[in-house]
């Protein structure tokens, strides 16, 4: 987040096979988790297969933003959706998303193509 | 304590070179000589040259000859002490071989890199992102890769973040973060006025398993009036393939 306490951007796409893309911007903390929850939520359409959550312009994803993860994956679940995250060969963030476990229960890809399988 | 050795040469930050005053006799040459310690203060980059007085003494010239010359090498020599020594040691034996065997040290004092970090920060969500700002800009001077950055500023930031989580109320809670950079071995501590909780729920729990994966050693000191959680990584230390812990 370059800007101060704000929420980063989430841009919204409707892609093909039904899954939504979301691109998440800049830092992600306790400071805006919860809110980037909510919004990633709500732009997932009930008749969606699921949603793409792109990490490739995040800059920072703690604990917070991981959690967010991991409960929007249960939710989609409960649903019967399926959250897929974009994080590019080489990023920051992907040691610690191993570490915290977040890929044993979603799938990582290098690129949106990649995710929405149009590789 | 200098006893009858020849001065030693000090080159400071400055490009400033001078020799150290406060000389006494040869330990043995008489019975009854007083030994004074004479404190020097130097500054980090400061190139101490210690030698053999065959470096400077030459049968066909003055010893102040001699020492004026070698004033004038470590003045314009390389900065690494090394590289100081051999440029020392070529340009005396290409001008006219010793009489005498020659020995050259040369130590430089190398500091903390990057100083001191010490951070107040109101205990609130919005002072994470300033204090990784503040952190990363002191890693980097301090010489820290890309990853590592990342990685230290995640393992404080989670400990941050269980200070800020805790805070009672607003306003009236601080925390400070406090780094040293002691050649590489980086320690950071957060510390706060409150009493350390055990983090809860499966994301506190996360923040634990981040720190110590992130960090050669984790530490957590509780007393009755504040908690600090100690945070410590070597630098340098290559690419760590870091297995995830078992949870």
């Amino acid at each position: 987040m370059r800007r101060e306490a704000s929420p980063p951007a989430t841009d919204g796409d409707e892609a093909p096979q039904g899954f939504s893309v979301a691109r998440l911007h800049g830092e992600i903390d306790i400071a805006n988790a919860a809110a980037i929850g909510v919004e990633l939520t709500d732009s997932v359409a009930n008749s969606a297969a699921g949603v793409v959550v792109d990490l490739s312009d995040v800059d920072y994803l703690d604990s917070a933003g991981m959690r967010l993860l991991f409960e929007l994956a249960a939710r989609l679940n409960r649903r019967q959706q399926e959250l897929r995250v974009v994080v590019p060969e080489g990023s920051m963030l992907e040691p610690s998303l191993s570490v915290a476990r977040l890929t044993d229960v979603v799938p990582l890809f290098p690129t949106v193509a990649e995710a929405l399988g149009q590789s | 304590v200098n006893a009858g050795h020849p001065p030693p040469l000090v080159r400071r930050q400055d490009g400033s070179v001078a020799y150290l005053e406060g000389g006494s006799l040869p330990l043995g040459a008489m019975a009854l000589t007083r030994y004074e310690e004479v404190p020097v203060e130097l500054a980090p980059g400061s190139v101490v040259l210690l030698y053999t007085d065959g470096l400077v003494e030459r049968r066909s010239q003055s010893l102040d000859a001699g020492l004026g010359e070698l004033q004038q090498m470590v003045g314009e020599g390389p900065s690494r002490p090394g590289a100081l020594c051999r440029s020392v040691l070529d340009a005396v034996f290409d001008r006219q071989p010793p009489d005498d065997d020659v020995a050259v040290m040369a130590l430089q004092l190398t500091g903390l890199p990057g100083g001191r970090l010490v951070l107040d920060l109101p205990a609130e969500p919005a002072s994470l992102w300033r204090l990784r700002r503040g952190l990363r800009a002191w890693l980097e001077r301090g010489g820290a890769r890309h990853d590592e950055v990342y990685g230290i500023t995640l393992a404080v930031g989670e400990a941050a973040a269980n200070v800020v989580e805790h805070a009672y109320g607003p306003g009236d809670a601080s925390f400070r973060v406090e780094g040293v950079n002691d050649d590489g071995e980086v320690t950071v501590t957060v510390r706060d006025s409150g009493q350390w909780r055990e983090p809860r729920g499966a994301d506190r729990g996360r923040g634990l398993l981040l720190m110590e994966a992130f960090m050669d050693h984790t530490a957590v000191h509780a007393t009755d009036q504040w908690t600090s959680v100690e945070l410590r990584r070597h630098l340098g230390v290559g690419d760590r393939q870091r297995e995830p812990v078992l949870a």
